[in-house]
């Protein structure tokens, strides 16, 4: 009986441990898969690929097609090891107009504060308009004796800048600013040690106005534990 | 009393580990927000409604050297919301289809468009919450829920991420149900 409650006390405390690797995204079937990826020194392969614009709208809530990049992530650690890979060893390398951008993948957190700061600070500015359309009849005493009358029609346009009373814009308030933090941890890169192939999102700022996201070629760079090595990132057709 | 003492350990164990396991802010350590991470601002111009009107006017002659009006008729009047103009982004939860079924528009909620088979079992969260058919539009809170449908077909789950004023459609595709 003692040993059935230690167990049942153990396994009560195992369970949220192993509860907390339920993260990231399902990784696919091999690298190659992937349209983009290298092997590091320690016989860890990634494979990656930049979301296309719909893609982003597929998958996410969260309009990230705003100012951001999204690049999924594939860790296959090798046969008998483990690969510790952070998202924080990762740097984006952006050639645009003959600049070259380098960008740091950004955390969840600061992500959805920033989509939040932004639609809040849009609507301010935004230009409200309310067009008036009015028709109607009228009829009195005429000037010349008997009644007269006529039809009257009218048009004019309210001019509003600003919030209005209304309802907040889309994805602005505080409730939605954790839902977006709970979905971009979600799916982001998964921390920690990994023992199998694992998958996440990593989300790279690219609001630079020198930025041409057209005209932009773009390069992965790996600097962690398990070596160096960049990679082109293949562009998707819509990007 | 021991017995009292290693039940009552047993369940501050069973509680701690329903708790939730981690928030993720120590995973995925993606560096510091650098300071040049600026919103792009662009003012946006939204049609904010629009109002109709249409009246009658008798004009009576004048009283007192005061013009008078004898009869007067305004539609929308002045108690009524399209007086004020006609708003998309005004809620007037009365006049919404369903207000009262549960999943009623209200400001500061998102919506959820299922496009599944009528008969459907929708749960959200582990909880029954109706047919499809009777939920082809729900309106929720935002955060982020556990959808699940369950049909002869197969089953279908999904989280989804719910934000005020977005719309999220989902069209499932049923898998077949494990033994």
């Amino acid at each position: 009986m003692k040993r059935t409650l230690h167990l049942l006390a153990c396994a009560a405390l195992v369970t949220p441990c192993l509860a907390a690797d339920a993260r990231g995204l399902k990784p696919r079937p091999s690298p190659a898969d992937y349209p983009a990826g290298t092997s590091l020194r320690d016989g860890t392969v990634l494979g990656a690929a930049i979301l296309a614009a719909g893609e982003v709208r597929n998958a996410f809530a969260t309009d990230l097609n705003r100012g951001w990049l999204v690049v999924e992530l594939a860790i296959y650690p090798p046969k008998a090891g483990r690969a510790a890979i952070a998202g924080s060893d990762f740097v984006l390398f952006v050639r645009s107009r003959g600049e070259t951008f380098m960008i740091r993948p950004q955390e969840a957190s600061t992500v959805a504060r920033i989509l939040q700061r932004e639609t809040k600070a849009r609507s301010d500015s935004d230009v409200n308009l309310y067009p008036t359309v009015d028709v109607g009849y009228d009829s009195g005493p005429s000037i010349y004796g008997g009644r007269g009358g006529g039809w009257r029609t009218g048009a004019g346009v309210g001019v509003g800048i600003g919030k209005g009373s209304g309802p907040p814009p889309p994805a602005s308030t505080a409730k939605d600013l954790e839902t977006m933090q709970t979905e971009l941890e979600e799916k982001g890169l998964p921390a920690g040690p990994a023992a199998a192939p694992a998958a996440g999102h990593l989300y790279f700022p690219v609001m630079d106005r020198k930025l041409s996201m057209k005209t932009a070629s773009f390069e992965l760079e790996y600097d962690g534990p398990a070596g160096k090595e960049r990679f082109r990132l293949e562009k998707p057709a819509n990007r | 009393m021991h017995r009292s003492l290693r039940s009552a350990f047993l369940l501050g164990c069973i509680l701690i580990a329903a708790a939730p396991a981690q928030t993720g802010s120590d995973r995925g350590k993606t560096g510091e927000p650098s300071a040049d991470l600026k919103p792009v601002r662009h003012p946006r111009v939204r049609l904010g409604g629009i109002s109709l009107g249409a009246g009658y006017t008798h004009y009576g002659g004048s009283y007192w050297g005061y013009p008078y009006y004898s009869r007067y008729a305004y539609w929308p009047g002045f108690w009524t919301p399209g007086y004020w103009g006609y708003d998309p982004w005004w809620w007037y939860p009365a006049i919404h289809p369903g207000y009262f079924s549960g999943f009623a528009y209200a400001p500061y909620m998102g919506e959820v468009k299922l496009r599944a088979p009528e008969k459907a079992e929708v749960f959200l969260d582990g909880a029954y919450a109706g047919v499809s058919g009777k939920l082809k539009s729900m309106w929720l809170e935002p955060g982020a829920y556990n959808l699940e449908l369950r049909s002869p077909a197969g089953s279908f789950q999904k989280r989804i991420y719910v934000l005020s004023g977005k719309t999220l459609s989902i069209k499932p595709e049923f898998s077949e149900q494990q033994p």
